[in-house]
């Protein structure tokens, strides 16, 4: 229970769509999302576009605010954080944005963008110069790249810069937010492999977004699936990619291409079909029934529980109960 | 969610019955409607006593759009009661709309008048006061109607409270003339009648649409039988569709479905199979503003059975096999045909899963196993398809086992 770094029970979070004066519909962004992430551990989080991974991300750093539910980070809730609590839990809680382009500021110097959060915090560094140039050298950036502007700086090169900037505040807890999605993919692997020797130096927890599930498997030591704003199914990763449960995940998982054709061949052959719904009018019962080849009349009435199936895998499917 | 359910007796036979919750439904549309009927009789009052041609336009716009309401309540209504709406809602839409066009014809011929001869208006506490409360009531009704009616039901919910929200544009256009006129710019009032006559018009037109929508729903009457029809065919253990009615009123649909189930399965799950149809109905056919569903359970004259083969002539030892007997029995246990099939799967994660779905699909209502893994078991279960579990391998005498058993 201890090792618990954060733990989200029943999170919601609802965005409102007016309709007509005050009337308003409601975008079911994420709906009643519960887990939790043990210290030192990397829990990723895979879906498609708009599953409300990002959301879930944002709100747990409490970047937007809750519609309902509660967070805790080391067995405190975070929830209902202000002032100088909210801004301590900040100091250790930190995010790795998905698109470095926009992520740094134009006008802001290497050295500007990396020393503002410890200043804001009043964190004492010593030396700013020293501590920044330490940190440029960890995500492997040269000292001589302190006074340069972002645009001086290739996609890797930018993303390294966000890191150190996360890394400057001495965190605990780190959302990496598609981290590599918008980089080459000879690049992607040197961050990967950058942010895997970090956690193992500094012992930081990670929750890993990301739609590629090649990366997440290389990253994570258990792996969530969400679905519209909820989570279907949680395992470990090795075995989520072993045994996908949810019919979703399988669909995912086959969506992987395979080089090899022998091995190709061998693997299930389901297909993605059709489109998620819309977030803001759900079905009743299973959000996947619409695509799902194996509903059944339950799960258009009842939505399915994640049920727990042993092996610390749980899944959000009739076919397990 | 949560229905009007009961179950009676009929001729030794169980019947099932469940239908749209009256008190879920039913009862926050008579609230809304009377509510709004208030509002419109506050608004006869306005616009007799403040004589401008913008509440009367307001007046009109507000009776063309109690034809939504209204229509929801009477299908509500009739429906429960088992009678045919469609007809006394076309009459009853019709004879508003003819009151509403009285009452725009009497707003243009008061418009005239405050343009040619003299302004009109008088008693501004009405022209103003009651505008303000017909936006405030009717944005209020609506919002509840929305808010109480049960999500299942938000189509027909967002149909009605969306028309009724269209009083409060109705009273906020008829307020701007009035409000002008109350500085002493008496002309202003008949200036900006225009832009409620305009918006009457619009509401008249969303009333006819309405009517429209009946006979094209009426076109439809068919495919939405088929629809159904191959929808409840689904389920193997629905043996037979004996009544489908489809009742359109206006934009909103009632449908009564009755249909029979295998005499074997148990009422908890034809309470499932009802809650099904209920769910599918609502959800595929459009504004269904009622349902109502009887389920009864018949003699099954010919019973599809399945089994898993090996070698093509003995029971598997397991559910999951390559070919599968497909056999027609009598209830004594004779066969009437015989067809062996071969089912393919394309992912070894669910076999079973998908070898139980085929079966389904071949509208299989009895497994016959010696051993079935827990999903294809769930998966069959889900499909209420009944599994019989064999000690035999013997195809002959496991068919007998089955027959004695149902």
């Amino acid at each position: 229970m201890s090792n618990k770094v954060l733990e989200a029970k029943n999170v919601k979070k609802y965005f409102p769509v007016r309709r007509f004066l005050l009337s308003k519909d409601y975008v079911k962004a994420v709906d009643g999302v519960s887990f939790y992430i043990k210290k030192g551990e990397c829990l990723g989080l895979v879906g498609e576009s708009g599953s409300g991974k990002t959301t879930l991300g944002r709100l747990i750093l409490r970047l937007i605010p809750l519609t309902s539910g509660e967070i805790f980070y080391k067995g405190k809730s975070i929830t209902k954080l202000k002032g100088d609590e909210l801004k301590e839990f900040r100091k250790s809680a930190q995010m790795v944005f998905q698109d470095p382009y926009s992520s740094l500021d134009p006008r802001m110097t290497v050295f500007q963008t990396i020393i503002e959060g410890p200043r804001i915090h009043g964190i004492d560094i010593g030396n700013p110069e020293e501590f920044v140039i330490k940190l440029l050298e960890t995500v492997g950036l040269k000292p001589e790249h302190l006074y340069r502007y972002p645009h001086e700086f290739s996609g890797g090169q930018k993303q390294r810069i966000a890191i150190a900037r996360a890394l400057a505040m001495n965190p605990e807890f780190i959302v990496l937010d598609e981290p590599t999605s918008a980089l080459d993919v000879s690049v992607q692997a040197s961050i990967l492999n950058m942010l895997k020797e970090l956690q193992a130096k500094f012992g930081l927890t990670y929750l890993f977004i990301s739609h590629d599930l090649a990366v997440v498997k290389y990253m994570s030591h258990r792996i969530a699936t969400m679905y519209v704003g909820r989570i279907v199914e949680v395992a470990g990763s090795e075995e989520l990619f072993e045994n996908p449960l949810h019919p979703y995940t399988q669909m995912l998982l086959a969506s992987i291409p395979i080089p090899d054709p022998k091995i190709a061949k061998s693997k299930p052959k389901i297909k993605i079909t059709g489109e998620p719904p819309s977030p803001i009018r759900l079905p009743q019962g299973c959000k996947f029934y619409p695509r799902c080849p194996y509903a059944m009349p339950i799960c258009k009435i009842k939505e399915p529980p994640l049920i727990n199936v042993g092996n610390n895998h749980e899944v959000a499917c009739w076919l397990y109960e | 969610m949560r229905w009007l359910a009961g179950s009676m007796s009929r001729g030794g036979c169980m019947v099932i019955v469940k239908e749209t919750s009256y008190n879920e439904v039913g009862k926050p549309l008579i609230f809304v409607l009377l509510g709004y009927i208030g509002i419109i009789f506050l608004n006869i009052i306005a616009a007799y006593y403040s004589r401008t041609p913008n509440l009367y336009f307001a007046l009109s716009a507000l009776i063309f759009i109690l034809t939504t309401p209204l229509s929801a309540t009477i299908s509500f209504k009739r429906a429960m009661g088992r009678k045919k709406a469609s007809t006394i809602i076309l009459y009853t839409t019709l004879l508003l709309i003819l009151v509403g066009i009285l009452i725009l014809a009497y707003g243009i011929y008061s418009l005239w008048i405050a343009l040619t001869i003299r302004p009109l208006i008088r008693n501004f506490e009405f022209a103003l006061i009651i505008p303000i409360i017909t936006i405030i009531i009717t944005y209020f009704l609506a919002e509840y109607l929305e808010k109480k009616i049960p999500e299942l039901y938000w189509r027909f919910s967002r149909a009605v409270a969306d028309r009724v929200r269209g009083g409060v544009s109705a009273a906020a256009t008829a307020i701007i003339g009035p409000a002008i006129a109350f500085f002493g710019l008496l002309n202003f009032d008949a200036y900006f009648a225009f832009l409620s006559l305009i918006y009457a018009i619009i509401e008249m037109k969303r009333s006819l649409d309405e009517i429209r929508t009946t006979s094209k729903l009426k076109k439809n009457l068919d495919s939405l039988n088929e629809h159904l029809t191959k929808a409840l065919r689904t389920i193997p253990n629905i043996i037979k569709i004996e009544d489908l009615i489809f009742d359109p009123a206006n934009q909103f649909l009632i449908v009564y479905s009755k249909f029979a189930v295998s005499e074997f399965l148990d009422d908890e799950v034809i309470d499932k199979i009802v809650d099904y149809a209920l769910t599918y109905i609502i959800e595929n056919f459009g504004i269904v503003s009622f349902v109502r569903i009887e389920v009864d359970k018949s003699k099954v004259e010919k019973i599809r059975v399945a089994l898993p083969l090996k070698n093509g002539d003995e029971i598997n030892e397991d559910f999951n096999a390559s070919k599968y007997l497909i056999a027609e029995i009598l209830p004594n246990g004779e066969i009437i045909s015989k067809d062996i099939i071969e089912l393919r799967n394309t992912n070894d994660k669910m076999i079973g899963v998908e070898k139980a779905r085929e079966l389904v699909k071949k509208r299989v209502m009895i497994v016959g196993t010696k051993k079935i893994d827990e999903k294809a078991q769930r998966e069959l279960n889900g499909w209420f398809t009944k599994i019989f579990l064999l000690k035999t391998n013997n195809l002959e005498d496991a068919i007998k086992h089955i027959a004695k058993s149902i």
